[in-house]
């Protein structure tokens, strides 16, 4: 069961810690491969070239409200540094630091966006690119495959 | 049938027209601004079907079709096919049983569609109990199966891709923790058996 594929983005550093979340894209020799892993399975879906009839791509909020959530959550930890107590500084430290890399992480991997890709019969999002900069360096790699495939 | 655009965020249709490849344009619907790649297969007629040519005395005919011409064999069993017949799995051209047979046999890279992740079930079957505590006990079972697991499918690859194997060390080395903790309880219960008797 092997073949050769490469890999475009693998979804995101913080959803690989989330099982069941993570989704990830990678090039074979004549099709896109969509993994999209569910707890203790994982799905692979086929997307060849010579089908692929266009790629949509529209700016979301979704990483303003991610930036608002980390950022909330990473102050509310912060507020456990306050009692000058072993535990709650533990916690605190703890649960501060996983909040505010998740935030840092979230600002340094920049805008999201929605992607869909479409087929003559199914349209689908397409997760792992949903970050302009993976988008813009996903496309680079991705159109000049499928116009090539489709003449 | 004439394809359409459709917006991600909306999914309202577009005037493919207002789009150049990369370029965005805004959504009539939702006015967000809209970026689409439109390929050449988005113009092609979808609503076409095979063309399917009636055999001509001394033509090849299709295996399955007694009537109808042969365009190409199977690249597994060799029986002639005609477009109707004709699958192409990746590069290879297979007919209707042959690709049933692989896809029972698993031995087709296109045809695997789902594969058991058993890196995160071994490591699933050790750490689950411990973490809800109340069902800490069955581990007795849970760890020997977690590192069963982790040897077994240590040098197989079983996904399409290969994993790193981070989580099979992870689970192996709790479950012998586990298996060697729960031995000394059950050494110890066994030796001190006649102190525990005569305590009741």
């Amino acid at each position: 069961m092997s073949i050769s594929y490469k890999k475009i983005s693998d979804g995101g550093l913080l959803l690989s810690l989330l099982p069941g979340m993570r989704t990830k894209l990678y090039l074979g020799t004549d099709h896109l491969l969509l993994i999209e892993q569910f707890i203790l399975v994982e799905r692979y879906k086929r997307f060849y070239f010579r089908d692929i009839q266009a790629i949509t791509e529209t700016k979301s909020p979704r990483w303003i409200v991610l930036g608002l959530i980390w950022g909330f959550l990473a102050l509310l930890s912060a507020l456990l540094l306050i009692p000058h107590n072993p535990v709650t500084l533990t916690f605190g430290t703890l649960f501060t630091a996983f909040f505010g890399l998740a935030f840092i992480h979230n600002i340094l991997s920049g805008p999201t966006c929605i992607v869909r890709l479409q087929t003559a019969v199914q349209t689908h999002r397409f997760a792992p690119l949903e970050r302009i900069r993976d988008f813009s360096s996903g496309m680079e790699i991705i159109v000049p495959l499928i116009q090539n495939a489709q003449g | 049938m004439v394809a359409f655009l459709s917006c991600p965020h909306c999914s309202q249709r577009l005037p493919v027209d207002r789009f150049v490849s990369g370029q965005p344009a805004p959504c009539p619907a939702c006015n967000r601004q809209v970026a689409a790649y439109v390929f050449p297969a988005f113009d092609r007629d979808n609503s076409s079907r095979p063309e399917i040519h009636l055999a001509q005395e001394g033509e090849a005919v299709c295996f399955f079709h007694s009537r109808y011409g042969a365009v190409s064999p199977c690249d597994n069993c060799g029986r002639f096919l005609c477009e109707t017949c004709l699958i192409t799995v990746g590069s290879r051209k297979l007919c209707a049983d042959c690709v049933s047979h692989a896809r029972r046999q698993k031995d087709q890279t296109g045809l695997v569609n789902h594969a058991a992740l058993f890196d995160n079930v071994a490591l699933l079957l050790v750490t689950l109990p411990l973490v809800t505590v109340v069902f800490a006990f069955l581990t007795i079972l849970s760890a020997p199966v977690s590192l069963f697991l982790a040897l077994f499918y240590w040098s197989r690859q079983w996904s399409l891709l290969p994993r790193s194997r981070l989580r099979f060390v992870i689970a192996s080395f709790l479950a012998v923790l586990l298996i060697a903790g729960w031995a000394l309880l059950i050494y110890y219960l066994v030796t001190n058996s006649e102190q525990f008797t005569h305590t009741l």
